[in-house]
């Protein structure tokens, strides 16, 4: 997939991921992954800077637990977040619509 | 043990970009956990403990770039150093209108002394919020941010003097009475526009220069665009420390040189020649 679009639907990739239940960083990489069968994949480098971006909008929070001996950061979604899910899902119904309409005709 | 010292010395390298020390250390922790999280998979997987370390850190990507990412999506919060700075500014603003009214009622003032002031103040106030601008520059993700501590430090330490000596300064002026006396207001607001500048500066050095495929960052500053320059060279030198390298760019109205440590001179160096020819 195309690396700026790719780059700005990753926000509504967490929001969606994180919809349901509390992840760390680690666990979301494996999530998408997961979910996309490989085809969707974050770096590192991409995800945290994000998480930490995203927080500090207010549309997700985390939450120190302790696993495995040690201290783990676990996001989740927050009630600004799922406003911002919503929107960002209609958005995407309207442009996969918009696209297909021209894309499918050819 | 070898392993786990090479895993600390990697995250020390991230949260070295990290101005908080309080964030620093929640990164850490994120961090750590992150790449133990990893490790166990790859081990269970088959790989020896120190393959899965060197695979988990090599899957994250250049250390200081991440750590500059983070920096720069930082949630937006005061730190010390910005409530420093503010302080010094409402201390300047305070003494300086302070001079003006007792010396304006007690007759020594004039137009000449009210235009220098406030030529003094305007100075100042560009000088220090030019420097904050830069700081605030967001650049994105680069490819590798280069934190050379060889050069570094030494200017780490004249700006460290500056900042205590505008410290010393201040203390001096206010044990003569500031406000009593106009005579020694104005060295006392001096110093304290000098602290005010260095602090930003300093703040600013730590930021590191960045590599980007658009062009170079330097220490936070204006972003030098490839375009402009057609060269490069790797510059050594030796210092009582060990050697200095630094690689000086060609052809642009300004030849920056950029310090590079020693372990980070190969990379940096075949990062530049993809854009820049060797001199």
């Amino acid at each position: 997939m195309n690396k700026e679009l790719r780059k700005g639907i990753n926000p509504s990739l967490i929001l969606a991921l994180l919809e349901n239940e509390s992840l760390y960083g680690y666990a979301l990489i494996e999530r998408l992954m997961l979910k996309t069968g490989g085809v969707l994949e974050w770096k590192e480098g991409t995800l945290y800077p994000l998480l930490h971006q995203m927080e500090g909008k207010g549309w997700i929070q985390s939450e120190w637990q302790v696993a495995e001996g040690r201290r783990r950061k676990v996001y989740s979604i927050t009630k600004k977040g799922h406003g911002e899910l919503a929107k960002q899902k209609e958005e995407w119904v309207a442009l996969q619509a918009a696209i297909g309409s021209v894309l499918g005709e050819a | 043990m070898a392993e786990e010292k090479r895993q600390e010395k990697f995250i020390r390298r991230i949260t070295d970009q990290i101005h908080d020390r309080e964030r620093a250390n929640e990164i850490k922790d994120e961090m750590r956990d992150h790449l133990e999280t990893a490790v166990a998979d790859y081990t269970q997987m088959g790989l020896s403990q120190e393959e899965a370390g060197e695979k988990a850190r090599k899957q994250m990507g250049d250390p200081a770039a991440l750590g500059y990412a983070l920096e720069h999506n930082a949630p937006k919060h005061w730190t010390k150093w910005h409530a420093l700075i503010v302080l010094l500014l409402v201390l300047q603003g305070v003494i300086a209108i302070r001079l003006v009214l007792n010396s304006w009622a007690n007759g020594v003032f004039d137009w000449l002394d009210l235009l220098i002031v406030g030529a003094m103040v305007i100075i100042a106030g560009v000088m220090v919020l030019n420097n904050l601008k830069k700081l605030t520059q967001q650049g994105g993700q680069p490819i590798m941010v280069i934190r050379a501590n060889e050069t570094l430090s030494s200017l780490d330490q004249v700006t460290t003097g500056m900042v205590l000596l505008g410290i010393g300064l201040i203390v001096l002026g206010t044990s003569m009475s500031v406000f009593g006396d106009e005579g020694t207001a104005v060295p006392v607001m001096n110093s304290l526009f000098m602290a005010t500048n260095w602090i930003v500066i300093w703040t600013g050095q730590r930021v590191g220069s960045a590599v980007y495929a658009e062009g170079i960052q330097f220490n936070g500053g204006k972003l030098l665009s490839w375009s402009e320059y057609n060269s490069y060279r790797v510059l050594v030198s030796h210092t009582k420390k060990g050697k200095v390298y630094q690689i000086k760019l060609y052809g642009g109205k300004m030849e920056p040189i950029l310090g590079v440590e020693s372990s980070q001179l190969r990379t940096v160096e075949t990062l530049v020649s993809q854009y820049l020819v060797q001199a």
